[in-house]
């Protein structure tokens, strides 16, 4: 009788020193870079919005209740993406696509989320030019925002290898981890700028 | 390339001429890429700079307005530093740490190529500058207010940020990709302890570049917003503390000289130990000291501003931990020493520059540990002294380790040796040069004449210095032209170099020069630090024997010129060495990148063509096989 | 022909030898030529304690640079390949030794720390702080605030502008105030203390304490833009009584003129120039510019750059471009004759 090795989709692609796949090392290691340029967006977030010395200021304009539905849209949207990781480890290529495309479009839902808030805040007078806190708000949500935007191309790019490569089973789960890092990172990211922006200013 | 049956099955070669290279992948042709560019912007920087002394020559010439004078010496120091140090370092890394470590190339040989083109580009944007009505014009830092629109109104500072941008991407990516392959494509029996000062030393820097570079390009992205969309983000008028700008820059800017001088000390480390026939002295102190300065380099940007009126715990502190590193600094020096100490030592041009960058090193070390005293540094900064106090660790050291490096691994890079008489001959006018340019420099800063000024006070011997500063440039300028004349004449020669011209200890040395594409036949296996020394003088290895494990069965003996073996165990599964194939996805989307990074500044509707073509660069390299 | 023995291989050892005192002769030679550097002829407090500390590192700096060098190049001619030289021994290092040279360092840091730390504090804070003083040979309170490329002095206690040249009492203690109307300036002056940066939005603080009378020369420190080059400034110490005097003078509306500076006075008044400059005592009353009530007993002008005569002022007035190229005082197109009368007026105005 054979023994089917269940291959888990984790073996490097080649050997490796550490036994550690070379895109996931690098995927971690570029997570740090990410880390320290958000952190810097964020410190200036934090010492230039106090300094602005005309409205609106973030108590005036800024709410929750969107804001929060949103985050929820966002964290559900991780939810999605481990569940779609884990059928891929199970070799099953449709869920994981079905899984994949929920993921996508809760993220597009919440940076249709953000745009709409965009909206609201720009009919209330915050603008980039307008004061401190408009410029940093603005540049730290929207970077984060094109970080999204990015995650969702790059889950789209995967659905299509996954549909095109379907044969290759043990790398579907390696992709499908590979953008999950970088999607959990990104909504973390997110939990830290509404905790900082939102949560401590209303 | 060898084509035997069922033996080397090599990617074929999609490209030639001028498409070769736009669509390389491989680790030693974008190594030679980046140090070819890197050596172009050192003379263009260098041209900045003789052109600089030249208006310097004596007080109230006239040779350069005071609007080019601004644009051109912060050209120079953007050059030096982001367009020849940094790349030339990268390249240097590129070519020879992935053959220290036994690799056949980069983990990410696409992401290498796309690294270099971004980093080109980001040059060619900062200099269009000078044809498009303005190269870039408020010094290499762009200190805000200085920056900002109302006082730099040409597009020069626009440009610059864009640059910047690009290029830390370039430097980002770079960073990656090292870390990556240095830990993880080692060649078997490699742990860490027994990777080369080199490695050790780019991989260090490498997580500099990770950790430095984000904060360099929050400041661009902040600084090209309010240029361009009024974001206030340094208007004092809107209640913005200038300061921000400093603190984010040096939280890069400090780290930056560690990433410009780490890699140097690892070429030191290199060559010592050959010209010498001894083992590194103290490898474990050489790799912690290297960690420690890397560490600390995070936590003294503030040395950089002790007059912006901090508070005295604040400047204190600071001066504290720029003290500290002074510590791992010497631990280094007593290392080089101590290597050279009961060796036998070969006055070879490599090993001549070598000496001459400890040299001149202990002398920039020295005015840096000056600079880190808080009331000197308050009389001496922003003056002549600091200028000479960066020379001399960047050109007396970066510079003169990187003439070092490209005279050592020359032969291995290129097939050709260098001549050592002009070799020599350069070196001791390097070495006048040098000292003449820049000594004077300590005393005209103490004797009060500031930086980044176009002309000076007729004060009782400026002029002299001055003049003398500027004859010692030119010497400088001799030097580099003896050297390209030794670079042309050695290329143009038919003599093959050896494999190992120099008796060297490590892996580089163990294939022929320059490396086949695969590098090595078949992937050593490592048992020692000097992999290559022990295998010719087994009775001379390191007196600490036990380092070196017992001969595997079956291990490949190095140096291994036979053809590859297809049984060879420590191939992947095919039996055929696989190399990446080329692509022109990476300088594709560099160029989408730049061609977002213009419309920004000029024609925002054009914006979404630059994203388009970097999405189908994105989009083709997803569907191409590796 | 004969080898020229230096450029030899043996010669190595000739040229790094013969180098030395050659390189400390022309060194020599040079200091010669500018005596002791600006921050080491300290006249004031805090410059002199500053000059001290230097004094001490400097030889501790060249102690160790004498001693490694030495070091260096000893190791590397005592060990140079010899003809026939054995392998040498594989030593990989030395524990103890790498103790001392990692312990020796850090002591003579820590010393040197100490030192730093001493002179520090004793320099960071004015014994006299800011405050409204009515003696004015005592505490003299100066706003210096900084424009590109010009400096601005105020003596809030005196009711006094003036621009470019300060004038302190000796033995007063000095607070200077630095504000910027415009981007980062650095004010500073070697002889009598350390700089510190004027910045737009915030407020930093210096003091001095002059111990020698003198007129010493300072410069803008901190890259400005166009005309950082030219944007210097004179300190005038001078003894308590001169003091006084000077501020007495500069209190005065502007003096009376006859003659052609009276048609100088004329001509400036009907122009342009009074959009930027304030003479007390006329209808000029600009503030964009420096204050020129007194301007005649300045000794230098356009950032403490070109010395106050007729012929350089005149010069200045029918194209500042010229001079201080892209400065902000533009060329309102003056006829020769209408600028030199225009200077003789203003340097009157003593």
């Amino acid at each position: 009788m054979e023994e089917q090795k269940k291959l888990t989709g984790h073996e490097p692609y080649q050997p490796t020193t550490l036994g550690i796949d070379s895109r996931k090392l690098g995927i971690w290691v570029f997570l740090a870079s990410e880390a320290v340029f958000f952190s810097g967006l964020i410190a200036t977030y934090l010492i230039v919005t106090v300094r602005s010395t005309q409205g609106p200021y973030p108590n005036e304009v800024l709410s929750l209740p969107l804001v929060s539905v949103n985050t929820f849209v966002l964290i559900a949207s991780s939810l999605a993406m481990v569940i779609a990781l884990s059928n891929a480890e199970e070799n099953k290529i449709h869920r994981t696509v079905i899984w994949l495309i929920v993921t996508a479009v809760l993220g597009l839902v919440f940076l249709g989320g953000q745009v709409y808030e965009f909206i609201h805040l720009f009919h209330n007078g915050l603008t980039l030019d307008q004061n401190l806190f408009g410029a940093s708000f603005y540049t730290l949500t929207g970077t984060h925002g094109l970080h999204v935007l990015s995650g969702i191309i790059w889950i789209i790019l995967v659905i299509f290898q996954l549909l095109k490569f379907r044969g290759d089973a043990s790398q579907a789960a390696m992709k499908v981890e590979l953008t999950g890092l970088y999607w959990h990172f990104v909504d973390l990211i997110w939990i830290i700028i509404f905790t900082v922006v939102y949560l401590l200013y209303t | 390339m060898a084509t035997q049956a069922g033996a080397v099955s090599l990617q074929p070669r999609r490209a030639t001429g001028i498409w070769r290279l736009l669509s390389t992948t491989d680790h030693k042709e974008i190594g030679l890429l980046y140090i070819y560019s890197g050596f172009l912007f050192f003379l263009l920087g260098g041209l900045e700079a003789l052109l600089i002394r030249v208006q310097l020559t004596q007080p109230g010439m006239r040779f350069l307005s005071p609007e080019l004078y601004n644009q051109i010496f912060t050209m120079h120091g953007t050059t030096m530093i982001f367009l020849f140090a940094m790349p030339i370092l990268i390249g240097l890394a590129n070519y020879l740490a992935i053959l220290m470590i036994g690799a056949r190339d980069m983990a990410f040989p696409r992401l290498n190529a796309f690294s270099f083109w971004v980093f080109l580009f980001g040059g060619l944007v900062m200099y269009s500058g000078f044809i498009l009505g303005g190269a870039p014009d408020a010094g290499w830092f762009a200190y805000a207010p200085l920056a900002n629109p109302e006082y730099s109104p040409s597009h020069g500072m626009d440009l610059w940020a864009m640059g910047i941008i690009l290029t830390g991407i370039g430097s980002i990516v770079t960073a990656v990709n090292l870390i990556v392959t240095i830990l993880n494509l080692r060649a078997p029996g490699m742990t860490l302890l027994r990777m080369p000062v080199f490695v050790w030393m780019v991989l260090i820097t490498a997580f500099l570049m990770l950790f430095a570079l984000p904060s360099l390009t929050v400041d661009a992205v902040l600084l090209f917003l309010e240029r361009n969309f009024g974001a206030p983000f340094f208007l004092p008028a809107q209640g913005a503390n200038p300061l921000l700008w400093q603190h984010l820059f040096w939280f890069f800017g400090h780290p930056e000289v560690y990433i410009l001088i780490l890699p140097a000390f690892g070429i030191i480390s290199e060559i010592i130990p050959v010209f010498s026939s001894k083992p590194i002295f103290g490898y474990r102190a050489l790799i912690l000291s290297g960690l420690t300065i890397g560490v600390l380099g995070f936590m003294v940007w503030s040395h950089h501003m002790f007059a912006v009126g901090n508070s005295p715990a604040s400047d204190a502190s600071f001066s504290l931990s720029s003290m500290i590193i002074a510590v791992p600094t010497s631990i280094k020096i007593f290392n080089w020493i101590a290597t050279l100490w009961g060796g036998r030592v070969e006055f070879k041009t490599p090993l001549l520059h070598a000496i001459g960058f400890i040299a001149m090193f202990i002398i920039g070390g020295l005015s840096g540990v000056m600079v880190a005293i808080v009331p000197f540094d308050q009389q001496i900064t922003q003056t002549y002294f600091v200028v000479a106090h960066l020379h001399y660790v960047l050109f007396g050291g970066t510079v003169l380790a990187v003439f070092a490096g490209v005279f050592y691994w020359f032969p291995k890079m290129t097939g050709r040796m260098l001549s050592e008489t002009l070799g020599k001959w350069q070196f001791w006018l390097m070495l006048i040069g040098l000292n003449l340019t820049f000594f004077p420099m300590h005393l005209l800063g103490m004797d009060g004449m500031p930086r980044r000024v176009y002309t000076y006070e007729d004060n009782p011997g400026w002029a002299l210095w001055n003049s003398l500063e500027t004859i010692g440039s030119f010497i400088l300028g001799l030097a580099i032209l003896l050297f390209i004349f030794n670079v042309i004449r050695s290329l143009r020669s038919q003599e093959q170099a050896p494999d190992d011209p120099w008796d060297g200890h490590t892996l580089e040395w163990a294939t022929s020069s320059p490396p086949p594409a695969y590098n090595f036949a078949s992937i050593p296996t490592v048992r020692s630090l000097r992999p290559v020394w022990d295998q010719k003088y087994p009775e001379f290895t390191d007196e600490d024997s036990s380092k070196i494990d017992p001969e595997p069965p079956g291990s490949v003996t190095i140096p291994n010129t036979d053809p590859p073996q297809p049984t060879d165990h420590t191939e992947p599964v095919e039996g055929n060495i696989h190399l990446p194939s080329s692509s022109f996805n990476p300088i594709l989307i560099a160029f989408g990148l730049t061609v977002v990074s213009y419309a920004a500044i000029y024609a925002l509707w054009f914006m979404p063509v630059g994203i388009l073509i970097s999405m189908a660069g994105i989009v083709l390299w997803n569907w191409e096989t590796p | 022909m004969r080898k020229i023995r230096l450029l030899t291989p043996q010669g190595e050892k000739r040229r790094v030898v013969y180098s030395v005192p050659i390189l400390i002769f022309l060194s020599l030679i040079t200091a010669g030529c500018t005596g002791v550097p600006a921050m080491l002829d300290p006249s004031s407090v805090s410059a002199a304690r500053v000059a001290d500390l230097t004094w001490s590192i400097l030889a501790i700096a060249t102690a160790v640079f004498l001693v490694v060098e030495a070091l260096l190049l000893y190791t590397a001619f005592r060990y140079k390949r010899r003809p026939g030289a054995e392998m040498p021994k594989q030593i990989t290092g030395n524990v103890p030794l790498e103790i001392a040279w990692t312990s020796f360092p850090a002591i003579v840091l820590a010393v040197v720390f100490a030192l730093t730390l001493g002179t520090l504090l004793s320099i960071a804070n004015s014994p006299a702080p800011v405050q409204s003083s009515s003696q004015p040979t005592e505490v003299v309170n100066v706003r210096v605030i900084g424009h590109r490329w010009w400096w601005e002095f105020q003596y809030p206690d005196l009711d006094i502008t003036t621009a470019n040249e300060m004038h302190i009492p000796v033995g007063a203690t000095v607070n200077l105030q630095l504000e910027s109307v415009d981007v980062i300036h650095s004010f500073w002056v070697p002889e009598l203390g350390t700089k510190k940066d004027a910045i737009p939005g915030l407020v930093n603080h210096i003091w001095y304490r002059a111990t020698r009378p003198g007129r010493y020369g300072g410069a803008c420190s901190a890259f400005c833009g166009q005309q950082h080059s030219l944007m210097r400034l004179q300190v005038v110490a001078e003894s308590p009584e001169e003091f006084l005097d000077w501020v007495e003078n500069q209190q005065a509306p502007a003096v009376e003129v006859t003659g052609v500076a009276a048609e100088g006075r004329e001509a400036f008044l009907a122009s342009p120039c009074t959009g930027c400059h304030a003479i007390e005592g006329t209808s000029a009353v600009g503030k964009s510019g420096p204050d020129l009530t007194h301007y005649g007993s300045r000794a230098r002008f356009a950032g403490a750059s070109f010395e106050n005569n007729l012929e350089n002022v005149t010069a200045w007035i029918m194209d500042p471009q010229e001079l201080k190229p892209g400065n902000l005082m533009p060329d309102l197109g003056m006829t020769s004759g209408v600028s030199a009368k225009i200077a003789e007026y203003l340097l009157s105005l003593k």
